[in-house]
């Protein structure tokens, strides 16, 4: 390390510049935003300070817990179901086989496949009358009658979890990937010499190893998941009857489909606040390990 | 006594052999249906883009196109769609964010690793914290910003905001990453007489190549997905990038699948093939970047 | 040491500087070339020429492009109109492109760039108003009648009063009102239609039942519809995933509904008459189940079309407009088209689409040209090519209404045909509160009563803020 600061924050400065101007200002300005009325398609009406109002009428309006618990249900499923998905995946890609290479290059694929092809794709194949995974689960006898996935409230949103799911496991996986390799073999041969079972050999060895990466991965997919906009919006905008609005969702609806971005941005700043609490306490270990060092 | 013990050595070394066959299928076999998986929706997007039109909407639902194979849908896709364009405009625009944010990335990433700053931590936690956002949040103050700058409709929109947007995960990697580069090999050749900038370009740089690769990798997909702003920003048709024109296109011929099909499949080969190649250098370059010693 | 680090930062930095300036060279490059890559966006050349077009959208090098137009004959730079047009109308091979190489044959100074935009409230509309106000969009748009008085609201559409004062004489008088907002004119009529109800005619022949024919009922409707549900078919589909409001407007006023009172300053759907037609119609789906489940998600005709030419709808309700996408689908399909059924009264929807000039633009007189031709005389045979019928005097001369019965069925129904209001609330109040309420009882059966006593509380609301 040295000591020469001058340098130091020569180097950084052009990142905190962008930084700033692209993330610190207009954070700065949708929070002015927030506080006044700003109707996009009413600009007779000029943007009066409003004080709080956008906030009471964001917290007061219905759609507003319905977002909330949604992008709760949809955080947490995604989160849980990538990580265990992802950790096995990782695990198994860890193992030498013959064609393993060009299994974790089929493994990527979603990771670079453009979110609109991926939705396109997947509303195809939930489609009710031709879609394939009805196809599927009524010739297997699961359901007696097609399915209508993504015109239904009660399934739209695990249809869209599914995608998702597909589309976000794939980078966990790679993630854990790389760090699993980075555990040395010798422990596990010296476990096994212990006699140290498969999956003792898992528990004590291999995850307390890559534990700091298990938390970062999850932070970070809580984070994409939780700001994902692609996945919802282009399989069903929010819809059936706001079904799959996530506070996500109903931010970019208020702003560009009622063009009220008073209350957008205010209903963004409580997001952010959100996310800032969860960060505080889930992700405190994120940062940690990054300045400890 | 010796003759039981001599027997039994070749006999259990037979067993864990067998065990170690075993679990090698078993490894296998886990990562076919991985595959399976992942592969799924572009084998039915395959097959359905070269289905004649007539057997698209068959009740019951065939796996395999009934009516013979065509490849009338890519030589509609060819005839009537502006890929090409859209290809261009996205390879310019994730390719000079990608230069951009990785060079930007490099220096914050000497800086943070190299140099002891006060307010450094705080720094590098922001840098975090700006990762943590609803992005969506930032699109109705960018929107007004971008306006009043008079650089909506303009690839250079869509390039800074993207690149604010890859830095701090690029930021994060990339100091893991020189972090487990041994300052000691910069002076060791300082010693040899370069100048320290000169270790940086010969010493330290090109051993972090698989770690900017890696970034590389990151910042480009980042973009080339993105689509929230890119559907905010751009309304010129010559401007859209391949998200906005593939989606436009699914608009254009909502139910002629094998198209559509077709127009998905063009538009995510070339770039799911090179990725394939490239993912080695991803998990080498995130391994280091995961686990800092 | 600063130095030794200011050097890779300023180069990084000029580097980025000189990225950056290349950025408006290398995108501006594809739009002046707009003559030669050949592509439907482009319309200068047919996209049937396959061959030529497939070389396209590598788009060669702008050097190319610029090669070629430069020795092209030219009295300066030509105007680039940006038209924005459904992208209904831009299928391969659509008459439009024609339309468009004639009007630069005669308009040598004016280039179109037809933009196909997919139509709907988010894609369209709500894409054009985004645009709008961030200074920009397109120099024309082609407008769903609908959107006409929001958009003149807002002061997104420019008044053409004195260019148009000769050329409106041209159109018929409810057409005419469609781009009349508060007493000026903010565009001109291009097309109109109304609603009637496509059938199966196989259908009804297997199923043992009569063709529909004018002057039929609600009863007879429902009759028809539940003795033609059955296996995979079902009686009737329409657009689910608006809810189908769009759907539902004949069966109000053919109930005698109001939708706002007479001065428009509350709404009046959620009166009996009104409540009566919306249960009757959702109660299609409801309780007669004559409606498929996969009918909630569709949002398009095209969707509508692929459905009723599969079997697995028998009838639905829908205007000119889908008259070629269900041609398309199934070219040996045996259909017909009926006046909608009535009950108190005969009615219909109107509908249709006009042109109008983004207030933004900054080629007014060129787009008033394009807007002025695309409606002009040839309009009725360009409506031939659609199987549409224009908003332009002498449209019953068309081609397609003498030779095709079901158009003829089109035609003299306009006379049952009402227009939604043109309140600029109203499109905010169908996609905002009728349509979820719909969509309550469609997909959570919800009551109606409560469902159009809340959506008419959400109307007050917007007509109060105004």
């Amino acid at each position: 390390m040295r000591h020469d600061r001058w340098t130091g924050y020569l180097l950084i400065a052009p990142a905190f510049l962008a930084l700033f101007g692209v993330i610190g200002y207009p954070l700065i300005r949708a929070f002015l935003m927030s506080l006044h009325e700003i109707i996009l398609t009413d600009p007779g009406l000029g943007q009066p300070y409003v004080g709080l109002a956008n906030y009471v009428a964001s917290i007061t309006n219905p759609l507003f817990a319905g977002a909330l618990w949604r992008s709760a249900v949809w955080t947490g499923v995604n989160l849980v179901i990538q990580m265990v998905l992802g950790l096995a995946i990782a695990l198994v890609l860890n193992e030498p086989f013959p064609w393993r290479g060009l299994a974790r290059g089929i493994t990527l694929i979603p990771w670079v496949t453009p979110s609109v092809v991926s939705v396109l794709t997947w509303r195809w194949m939930y489609d009710a009358q031709f879609g394939v995974i009805n196809a599927a689960l009524v010739g297997l006898g699961i359901v007696s009658q097609p399915v209508v996935w993504l015109g239904n409230t009660q399934t739209a949103l695990w249809a869209v979890i599914g995608e998702s799911i597909w589309k976000g496991t794939p980078f966990v996986a790679i993630m854990l990937l790389a760090a699993l390799q980075a555990v040395p073999n010798e422990l596990y041969d010296v476990a096994k010499v212990d006699g140290a079972n498969a999956w003792k050999r898992l528990t004590h060895i291999t995850l307390p190893l890559i534990l700091p990466t298990l938390i970062i991965a999850a932070t970070l997919t809580t984070i994409f998941t939780f700001n994902n906009f692609n996945a919802i919006w282009l399989m069903t905008q929010g819809g059936p009857l706001h079904a799959t609005e996530t506070l996500t969702i109903l931010v970019y609806n208020q702003a560009f489909v009622a063009f009220d971005m008073g209350q957008a941005t205010a209903i963004g700043m409580i997001t952010f606040f959100i996310l800032l609490v969860f960060v505080a306490i889930f992700g405190r270990y994120y940062i940690k390990s990054e300045l400890n060092l | 006594m010796t003759a039981t013990l001599a027997r039994s050595i070749p006999q259990e070394k037979r067993m864990r052999r067998e065990r170690r066959r075993l679990r090698n299928w078993l490894i296998q076999l886990a990562a076919l249906v991985f595959c399976l998986f992942f592969a799924m929706p572009f084998i039915w997007m395959f097959l359905t883009s070269i289905r004649t039109a007539g057997d698209l909407f068959t009740v019951p639902v065939y796996l395999f196109p009934q009516k013979g194979i065509t490849l009338q849908p890519y030589l509609d896709v060819m005839t009537t769609s502006n890929f090409g364009r859209y290809f261009l405009n996205s390879t310019y625009i994730a390719g000079v964010t990608t230069i951009i944010s990785t060079l930007l990335s490099i220096l914050a990433a000497l800086g943070f690793a190299r140099y002891r700053m006060p307010g450094g931590r705080i720094l590098m936690m922001s840098t975090l914290l700006s990762q943590l956002f609803p992005l969506v949040l930032l699109v109705p103050p960018m929107f007004i910003v971008m306006r009043t700058l008079h650089i909506l409709d303009t690839p250079a929109a869509l390039i800074i905001a993207y690149i604010s947007f890859a830095l701090p995960y690029s930021i994060w990697l990339l100091t893991g990453y020189l972090r487990s580069i041994p300052a000691e090999l910069e002076e060791s050749a300082m010693v040899d007489g370069a100048t320290r900038l000169g270790a940086y370009f010969r010493v330290t740089l090109p051993l972090a190549v698989p770690g900017i690769i890696a970034t590389f990798i990151y910042s480009f997909i980042l973009s080339w997905d993105e689509f929230l702003f890119a559907t905010t920003f751009i309304s010129n048709p010559n401007l859209r990038t391949l998200p906005l024109g593939l989606y436009s296109f699914i608009g254009e011929y909502t139910v002629q699948w094998n198209m559509l099909m077709a127009g998905a499949v063009v538009t995510t080969l070339p770039v799911a093939i090179l990725f394939v190649f490239l993912q080695r250098y991803l998990i080498a370059g995130l391994t280091s970047g995961a686990i800092k010693g | 040491m600063i130095k030794k680090v200011l050097f890779p930062v300023s180069v990084i930095v000029i580097a980025a500087m000189l990225l950056a300036s290349c950025a408006p060279a290398a995108t501006q490059a594809p739009p002046t070339s707009t003559t030669a890559p050949s592509s439907p966006t482009t319309a200068s050349v047919s996209p049937t020429s396959a061959p030529a077009a497939t070389t396209a959208p590598t788009s060669a090098p702008a050097a190319t492009a610029a090669a070629t137009s430069a020795p092209a004959p030219s009295s300066g730079s030509p105007v680039t109109l940006q038209v924005w047009i459904y992208d209904s109308f831009t299928q391969p091979g659509a008459p439009i492109f024609a339309a468009v190489d004639q009007f630069q044959k005669d308009n040598p100074d004016i280039k179109i760039q037809l933009v196909p935009t997919t139509y709907g409230s988010t894609s369209y509309l709500n894409k054009y108003i985004t645009a709008f106000q961030g200074g920009s969009g397109p120099d024309v748009l082609m407008s769903d009648v609908a959107w006409m008085p929001e958009l003149a609201a807002m002061g997104a559409l420019m008044q053409v009063d004195s260019q148009a004062s000769s050329d409106i004489k041209n159109f018929y008088p409810g057409p005419v009102q469609t781009v009349t907002y508060n007493g000026h004119l903010y565009g001109l009529p291009f097309y109109t239609n109304d609603v009637g109800m496509f059938y199966n005619k196989t259908a009804f022949q297997n199923a043992g039942l009569t063709p529909p024919a004018d002057g039929w009922t609600w009863a007879d409707f429902i009759k028809d519809a539940k003795a033609l549900t059955k296996g995979n078919m079902y009686g009737f589909g329409f657009e689910g995933g608006y809810g189908g409001t769009f759907e539902w407007y004949p069966w109000f006023w053919q109930n005698g509904g109001q939708l706002l009172n007479a001065d428009g300053t509350s709404v009046a759907f959620n009166s009996p008459a009104g409540l009566e037609a919306t249960k009757t119609f959702l109660g299609l789906t409801t309780t007669d189940k004559v409606v498929p489940p996969a009918a909630m998600t569709w949002k398009s005709w095209d969707e509508l079309a692929a459905a009723f030419s599969s079997g697995v709808i028998a009838m639905f309700e829908s205007g000119d407009y889908a008259i070629a996408p269900v041609k398309k689908a199934n070219p040996s399909f045996q259909w017909g088209i009926a006046p909608l059924p009535m009950n108190k009264q005969k009615a219909t929807v109107v509908g249709g689409a006009d042109w109008a000039i983004n207030a933004n633009s900054k080629n007014a007189a060129a787009a008033y040209r394009w807007i002025q031709y695309i409606t002009g005389p040839s309009v009725l045979n360009l409506m031939d090519g659609y199987d549409r019928l224009a908003a332009r005097v002498g449209n019953t001369d068309q081609a397609i209404v003498k030779s095709d019965p079901n158009m003829q069925v089109l035609v003299s129904a306009l006379q049952d045909s009402q227009a939604r209001p043109s309140n600029p609330q109203w499109t905010n109040i169908d996609y905002n509160c009728l349509e979820p309420a719909f969509q309550k009882v469609l997909l959570q059966g919800a009551d109606v009563t409560t469902a159009m006593n809340e959506a008419a509380t959400c109307g007050n609301q917007k007509l109060a803020k105004k």
